[in-house]
């Protein structure tokens, strides 16, 4: 695939609300505690047109809080790239040339290309979030840096990354010495998954307190990309039996379907746990 | 140390502080003979740090004009950009970023600072190598270390001021004129009185007035002059001076007139320099018949071809260089090389292919004045006069020849094929004045002028600056 | 073609032309002109070069009436089909047939000479008029026009019309009216009044009888438009007097 067409598949604005990757029909965006730290922050490096971090495992809820923030904060100011492998800076001009949607086609000359992104990039403040940053190697991040430090481009720019991003960033001392802040996405205690989830959606809303903390504990683990998927699964269980209730039967056929593996063995660890 | 002087500073950064960045960048300032490289990102070519340099310059680069203009290796991008460096006076070259340079790209940027006699300061955001000079492959003795970027860009100074001709009045535009006389000397400025109004006659007659002035300026200074003149004088002092003029006589055998004028480059760069600031052909026309006038009043005769208006050369079918043109020819040709032949075929008025067809020799040293076959009358070299604007340009042409080593010092343009000269003009997108059409006479106007001194001058003898015109009359 | 080689040998000689600056400009060599134009040789082309050359008229050239074999036949007929096919034609018929002005110069000036053919009828009213009439079936009004040779508008004069113009000049300038004038001749004065140069004066000054009996007996004064352009006189149809003679100095003269 050319970097041209590559570039076209995985840069777009700022994804409209439904497609941020688990929402399910009816579900809500909730405001965790890591969503609206992550939208104070984000103001705070909108402010700065400076660099920061959005770090942590995978489904702690990173690119939907940084999406939805941004949706309030500079919703037609925002340009998200994504690349699922290892990318060159190449293919950054490119993913960055669509995602300005620049007229005509992208220049053949590394310097002629920076010259036209620069100057896109300095006609009015941009946030630029480069999502799975964990997949950048030094020259990528050389890259940003270079549209970063010049004198004239106005932008923010927002790393997003899982697994070893805050690793990979950190090592690098051009980064290090230019993110503004660093903001680690965790799993939810049990006490905010309590306040959460039933708000998320309204099959929890009369949910018993000790069923979603046996959920959280049995299978969501303070994940909400794992609540997300729960959840389906619990809508599509009571689908089939409309005389159903939610309760712990429910959860149980969930999890034999989500866990894998030896479930019975694992239920039974579960029940009954070693001192 | 004074700067221009082939030393390199490493200004060495182990944090990557984002401010000592900042302060590199900010400090461009071409106006202060300064200038900031920021290396494109991604890339270990030096071509690409050399065509860096000339986009730090101002120059456009582009995948059609790297490849156009012949800057496809590194020894072109840095003859290029240090031709430029070297006639723009820049002194100092900052390049943040140098550690993350390749070998052989930090090789060239040292060879810069030697070649181009100025000091590279190179921003160094990383642990630092074992010898900076052998990293750099730069002299140890002009290499030196330092954290204090600030300290070391002080005292930056400013660019001299340009230089005008002493005495230059600001040409004047010219109206869009209602006819303009076709007619020679005698009748010029007559007809122009009576065809047409006060505002437009007015404005012709700056320029013509300039002619005249400006010819009464150069033949008083000339030596040549005073010389023909003083072989006049005892034939003069013969008459009686009751004896009645006899024009038959005057014209008998054994006078010593007409004498030939033979400081023929003289006269060309004396004509062609009434072109520099002339804006239209039609003010160039003025100011030529102006001169004749003003010559004729020193007992000089100057023969210009008969149709000026269907002429070619400087002011008729060329344009009037100005920083501005220059600028935006060095813009979109990097290559100093193309840049200096486009300016020439604007200066000459030649076509532009003609210009990669004839010898153009470098400028020498101290003259405003080129030699080339362009235009020339008769196989002989014609000698035009350089605007200051694109003297730069042709300083930098001849500073990128040397350093590429061109087979052809004698002529600038040697290596360059007609098409591609058509082709670089183009893309500045300036119109180069009047076509020419087949059949017309290759030779430029002023090439085929001649002059002869005919007779002794009109003005009394002694010293005196009065513009001999009265103040025309509105 | 008649040429007066005997006149080409003369001018070179006055101007310090040598063989070999004459060879590389036209060439020939002046002494082997007037084989080459009995031979026929010399084109019309080599005519208006050497004229250029000695900064003559083409005209100034032609010592006999041509045969018309030995012309260029082709300069003829061109001009011929211009002229017919666009009689008000001016400084575009120069252009239109890309020549120089010396090169339709002669050939106007040998058309003159020349019968013309039944298209078009050529007229002079002197040495440097030209008029071309369509002939009359093809005529209308509005297409009569008159046609005036470049030189006769435009023609500066040469070195030895200057040499003369200067003492003219310094006669009128430095001597007061009325008591001195410039002589010359008729054919001098038609010559230089005809590049609007000089002028018959306006004197009851007589010649001296020794110039006189010469025929060097017309008093001559610059022509106005000269003086003007000189700013040595009044704007044409202006009676103002701008300027006085005895305010002329030198201008940066060394001391």
């Amino acid at each position: 695939m050319t970097p041209d067409a590559l570039a076209r598949e995985r840069a777009w604005l700022l994804d409209d609300e439904q497609s941020d990757h688990y929402l399910l029909p009816d579900a809500q965006i909730v405001a965790t505690t890591a969503l609206r730290t992550c939208k104070g922050n984000l103001q705070d490096v909108i402010e700065a047109e400076a660099m920061t971090c959005m770090y942590g495992d995978a489904g702690f809820g990173k690119s939907l809080a940084v999406n939805a923030a941004l949706r309030e904060l500079a919703a037609h100011h925002t340009v998200r790239v994504v690349f699922r492998s290892r990318p060159y800076p190449r293919d950054i001009r490119h993913a960055l040339f669509h995602g300005l949607a620049l007229p005509g086609q992208p220049p053949g000359h590394p310097i002629e290309f920076d010259r036209l992104l620069k100057a896109a990039l300095a006609e009015r403040f941009r946030v630029l979030v480069c999502d799975e940053a964990q997949w950048m190697a030094r020259d990528c991040f050389e890259y940003w840096r270079h549209l970063w430090d010049d004198r004239h481009t106005r932008i923010a720019i927002v790393f997003v990354g899982g697994g070893d991003c805050y690793r990979v960033l950190r090592r690098e001392p051009m980064l290090a010495s230019r993110i503004y802040l660093w903001q680690q996405f965790r799993k939810m205690e049990l006490e905010e998954v309590l306040c959460v989830v039933p708000v998320f959606h309204a099959v929890w809303a009369k949910a018993d307190p000790a069923l979603i903390a046996y959920a959280d504990q049995r299978i969501g683990h303070g994940n909400f990309r794992k609540w997300a998927r729960l959840t389906r699964h619990v809508l599509q269980g009571l689908a089939r039996d409309r005389d159903r209730e939610l309760d712990e039967k429910v959860l149980q056929w969930v999890a034999s379907r989500t866990e894998g593996g030896d479930a019975t063995r694992r239920r039974h660890a579960h029940d009954h746990p070693r001192p | 140390m004074p700067p221009g002087d082939g030393m390199l500073t490493i200004i060495h950064d182990p944090e990557d502080d984002p401010q000592i960045t900042r302060d590199a960048l900010a400090a461009h300032n071409p106006e202060h003979r300064q200038i900031t490289v920021h290396p494109t990102a991604g890339t270990e070519s030096a071509i690409v740090l050399g065509a860096d340099v000339l986009a730090a310059l101002g120059c456009s680069i582009t995948q059609h004009t790297t490849r156009r203009q012949h800057l496809g290796t590194a020894l072109h991008a840095f003859a290029a950009a240090a031709a430029w460096l070297l006639v723009d006076g820049i002194e100092v070259v900052i390049v943040p970023r140098a550690h993350l340079l390749s070998p052989p790209a930090r090789h060239w940027l040292s060879r810069l600072a030697t070649t181009a006699h100025l000091r590279v300061v190179a921003v160094w955001h990383g642990p630092a190598p074992q010898h900076w000079a052998e990293a750099f492959r730069h002299p140890q003795h002009l290499v030196r270390e330092t954290e204090d970027l600030n300290g070391v860009l002080a005292g930056a100074r400013p660019r001299p001021p340009v230089a005008h001709s002493v005495g230059e009045p600001m040409p004047e535009a010219l109206p869009t004129l209602a006819e303009l006389p076709h007619s020679g000397m005698a009748r010029f400025r007559a007809e122009a009185y009576r065809t047409l109004d006060a505002t437009q006659f007015a404005a012709l007659d700056a320029h013509y007035r300039y002619g005249l002035h400006a010819a009464c300026q150069w033949l008083g200074g000339h030596e040549l002059y005073h010389t023909l003149v003083r072989t006049l004088a005892p034939a003069a002092t013969q008459r009686r001076p009751d004896e009645p003029v006899c024009l038959a006589r005057a014209l008998g055998r054994g006078r010593p007139v007409p004498l030939r004028w033979s400081d023929t480059a003289g006269l060309q760069a004396f004509l062609s320099g009434l072109a520099v600031t002339s804006p239209v052909p039609a003010a160039l026309i003025a100011r030529v018949r102006g001169a004749q006038a003003g010559m004729l009043l020193h007992g000089v005769l100057l023969q210009v071809p008969l149709d000026l208006a269907s002429a070619h050369g400087p002011g008729l079918t060329g344009i009037r260089v100005t920083e501005q043109i220059t600028q935006r020819i060095r813009r979109a040709l990097p290559n100093p090389r193309f840049a200096a032949a486009v300016a020439v075929a604007a200066l000459t008025g030649a076509r532009p292919s003609d210009v990669a067809l004839n010898a153009v020799a470098p400028l020498p040293r101290h003259s405003s004045d080129l030699v080339t076959e362009l235009g020339g009358w008769s196989a002989s070299k014609a000698v035009y006069r350089v605007p200051l604007a694109a003297e730069p340009l042709l300083r930098a042409a001849a500073i990128f020849c040397a350093l590429t080593r061109d087979p052809s010092p004698g002529s600038l343009f040697a290596a360059l094929h007609p098409d591609e000269v058509n082709a670089a003009a183009a893309a500045t997108g300036l119109s180069l004045g009047r076509p020419w059409s087949a059949g017309e006479p290759s030779h430029a106007w002023h090439a085929a002028s001649a002059a002869w001194l005919v007779g002794e001058p009109l003005h009394r003898t002694g010293p005196g600056t009065n513009d001999p015109l009265p103040v025309a009359v509105s | 073609m008649g040429i007066d080689s005997r006149l080409v040998v003369e001018r070179c000689a006055q101007l310090g032309i040598t063989d070999k600056e004459f060879f590389d400009a036209t060439g020939v060599f002046p002494a082997e002109m007037e084989q080459d134009t009995q031979s026929g040789q010399v084109s019309v082309d080599v005519l208006t070069r050497i004229a250029e050359l000695l900064h003559l008229l083409p005209s100034d050239l032609i010592a006999d009436l041509p045969s018309r074999s030995a012309l260029d036949l082709a300069d003829l007929m061109l001009v011929e089909f211009a002229v017919a096919n666009a009689p008000h034609l001016h400084d575009g018929l120069r252009r239109l047939l890309g020549w120089t002005p010396y090169r339709l110069g002669l050939t106007l000036a040998l058309l003159r000479i020349l019968p013309t053919s039944a298209t078009h009828r050529l007229g002079t009213m002197d040495e440097w008029w030209l008029i071309l009439e369509p002939t009359e079936d093809r005529a209308h009004p509005h297409d009569r026009e008159e046609y005036a040779t470049w030189f006769a508008a435009r023609i500066a004069p040469d070195p030895f019309d200057a040499i003369a113009l200067l003492r003219v000049l310094r006669v009128w300038l430095w001597q007061p009216v009325g008591l001195h004038a410039a002589f010359a001749s008729p054919a001098l004065l038609e010559r230089l009044a005809s590049r609007h140069l000089a002028v018959a004066a306006d004197t009851r000054a007589r010649a001296p009888r020794m110039l006189a009996e010469n025929g060097v007996e017309v008093p001559v004064q610059p022509h106005p438009d000269l003086l003007f352009a000189l700013g040595l006189g009044e704007p044409p149809d202006d009676t103002r007097r701008l300027y006085d003679a005895s305010q002329l100095v030198a201008v940066n003269w060394p001391p």
